[in-house]
């Protein structure tokens, strides 16, 4: 599968179809990294293993790689990275025709302990969708369609309130509010975040007990209809709080009250970034 | 610092009990798990501590700069400042040598021309009993950084295993000396030597070097750093699990105002009110990280302000390695 993404990005890099290419690479340290090539002979950097987990998206919003002034951008995605690359296009944040998109099928990304990552053991998207991509590369596997597995959500709400709070307080005191959550998601790309605001203040910026469970609540309220569970945000966190778990619990209430599922589509807008005169309103009460 | 043979030995029993024994008097922060995960943090039960371990998540630096510190209080027309909260003193059990190498690089500022008086007050009022490190990670290079993984600056016990139930104490200052006198087994020849030999089998066990160009301002300017800054994310985890980062904001809440850790990899960082930001780019800020660590401070402060403790290339979200960084500028980074 290697030879087939190094051949793909030398072709595209040397052709000039594309300026740059995101992939994945090493460091001197083994660990697996996100690589921007720019010329055909750096290509023999990238590689393809299970450490691939980094969802490449993220970076079509950074505003320090402007590449795309230069030509459109050449993309290594996973069926789940894809995702958040419709929600992405459907927000209007890339335009289609600047990027190249390459699809790999993937059986399961693992964690540097060599398990694999809880979003691999349901994933519903091995093989990315072969209509939004320009290429897709490797063998097609079973679709092991789990979606419905609300399973870790359940068991937290199995918990008594009392003993829910206690979990979740003891998760958010320890966060350092470094943001890392919010800076690797391919979906929090607002020019000025709400806790960076100073004027008025919203969110406070020290880390103590109320200013972030308020981060986290705006955090989970602003990704709600719109986060693919790509888990990246989980597992940037440096302190191990579940982040995903709460996005998951946002993904089904929005699943159950508007049938809609992100990512599934790069043109159907999020529920409540829109107004239909249809829209559902049986679970206000 | 090598040993004599006026170092004591205990079992882990005693050593248990004579913490036990001034539970009551002070408050012990250690190792402790939490989630699967490790955490300097100030514990009820003694026996939650953790003994063996590679290094914690968290730093110690925290208990002598805090991430968020009440400074003062507005209340009407009146402000009433805030001291540290010392009723007790503090014992810190099993830091890392590098990490508490790295409270002695913090000391020459908080302590030096411009004194933090809540920052010494946290640090007198605080017995240091780091923990020799027989196993190093691998990603640590703090032998090629001044450090050792059996080090003793900063401390005031120093503490090895020697096997599984026998400990070897080093006590360096008379803080230490005072809570371990007359106790223990004076360490024979045997002891000695074994403990010389673990030392130097950690020492060989550390694989990594950093090489730090003495002539590091001369890359100032080369595109090296947006090359290998590109993959930042601008988070603040480098910077807040450091044990020498120490960069912090002051600002207003309610009443109080508060100093709180803060980033130089955050947009905000520089920004001023008029929205002017002296550090645009990422790699402007990145570059900043490295230059503050290794030119700025070692030109104020004759050291590097890093210890070789390796979170910061474990925990990266995107996996950025200082080591490889720092060591190539010459290399690549040259104009």
């Amino acid at each position: 599968m290697i030879g087939k993404i190094k051949k793909t990005a030398k072709q595209i890099l040397g052709d000039g179809t594309v300026s740059l290419f995101l992939g994945y690479g090493k460091n001197s340290l083994g660990d697996t990294v996100p690589v921007f090539i720019k010329q055909e002979k750096d290509v023999e950097k990238l590689v393809w293993d299970e450490s691939c987990y980094y969802n490449l998206t993220r970076y079509f919003t950074d505003k320090d790689i402007n590449q795309f002034e230069e030509g459109p951008i050449g993309v290594l995605v996973k069926g789940c990275d894809q995702k958040s690359l419709k929600v992405l296009l459907s927000e209007k944040q890339v335009k289609r025709d600047r990027i190249r998109i390459v699809g790999l099928v993937c059986s399961g990304m693992k964690n540097e302990k060599g398990d694999f990552f809880t979003k691999c053991e349901t994933c519903d998207s091995n093989n990315p969708d072969g209509e939004l991509c320009d290429v897709v590369i490797g063998q097609k596997v079973e679709r092991k369609n789990r979606e419905d597995d609300f399973s870790d959500i359940e068991k937290i709400e199995a918990l008594d309130p009392a003993q829910r709070q206690e979990l979740w307080s003891r998760y958010f005191d320890r966060c350092l509010r470094c943001y890392a959550c919010r800076n690797i998601c391919p979906l929090c790309y607002c020019n000025e975040c709400i806790v960076e605001q100073n004027d008025p203040g919203w969110v406070r910026p020290s880390a103590s007990k109320e200013n972030n469970l308020y981060f986290h609540i705006i955090r989970a309220y602003h990704l709600t209809g719109r986060c693919t569970g790509c888990g990246e945000c989980e597992r940037a966190c440096p302190v191990g709080i579940p982040l995903r778990k709460i996005n998951r619990r946002m993904i089904r209430a929005v699943r159950d009250s508007f049938d809609f599922i992100a990512g599934r589509d790069a043109e159907t807008k999020s529920p409540l970034a829109c107004f239909r005169q249809d829209d559902r309103e049986d679970f206000i009460k | 610092m090598s040993l004599s043979m006026d170092e004591t030995v205990f079992g882990k029993k005693e050593l248990l009990q004579i913490l036990k024994s001034v539970s009551d008097r002070c408050v012990i922060i250690g190792p402790v798990m939490e989630d699967e995960k490790l955490y300097f943090r100030p514990v009820d039960c003694i026996d939650d501590i953790v003994w063996e371990f590679d290094n914690t998540v968290n730093s110690i630096k925290e208990f002598f700069f805090p991430q968020r510190q009440a400074l003062y209080e507005l209340k009407q027309d009146k402000i009433r400042t805030f001291e540290p909260d010392i009723e007790k003193k503090r014992i810190l059990l099993f830091p890392r040598p590098c990490d508490v190498r790295a409270v002695t690089i913090l000391d020459k500022l908080f302590m030096g021309d411009y004194e933090d008086r809540a920052y010494r007050t946290l640090r007198e009022n605080t017995v240091i009993m780091g923990l020799s490190c027989r196993n190093p990670g691998p990603r640590c290079f703090c032998l090629s950084i001044g450090g050792n993984p059996f080090g003793m600056e900063g401390m005031d016990v120093s503490i090895t295993a020697l096997e599984n139930d026998k400990y070897i104490l080093n006590t360096v200052t008379d803080r230490g000396k005072v809570i371990f006198e007359g106790k223990g087994k004076r360490a024979d020849k045997e002891e000695v030597q074994r403990f010389e030999r673990l030392k130097k089998q950690a020492e060989e066990s550390i694989k990594r070097e950093i090489h730090i160009p003495k002539d590091l301002l001369k890359a100032f300017e080369s595109d090296y750093w947006k090359e290998v800054s590109e993959a930042c994310l601008k988070c603040g985890v480098c910077t807040y699990l450091c044990p020498t980062c120490h960069c912090f904001d002051i600002v207003d809440e309610r009443f109080y105002r508060i100093r709180c850790w803060d980033t130089c990899s955050s947009d905000a960082f520089t920004r001023m009110a008029s929205g002017e930001d002296s550090r645009k780019n990422k790699f402007k800020r990145y570059r900043q990280r490295i230059y503050h660590k290794f030119s700025y401070y070692k030109e104020n402060f004759e050291e590097y302000a890093c210890v070789g403790c390796g979170r910061c290339a474990q925990y990266c979200p995107v996996k950025t390695d200082i080591v490889e960084i720092v060591s190539t500028v010459n290399e690549k980074g040259t104009p």
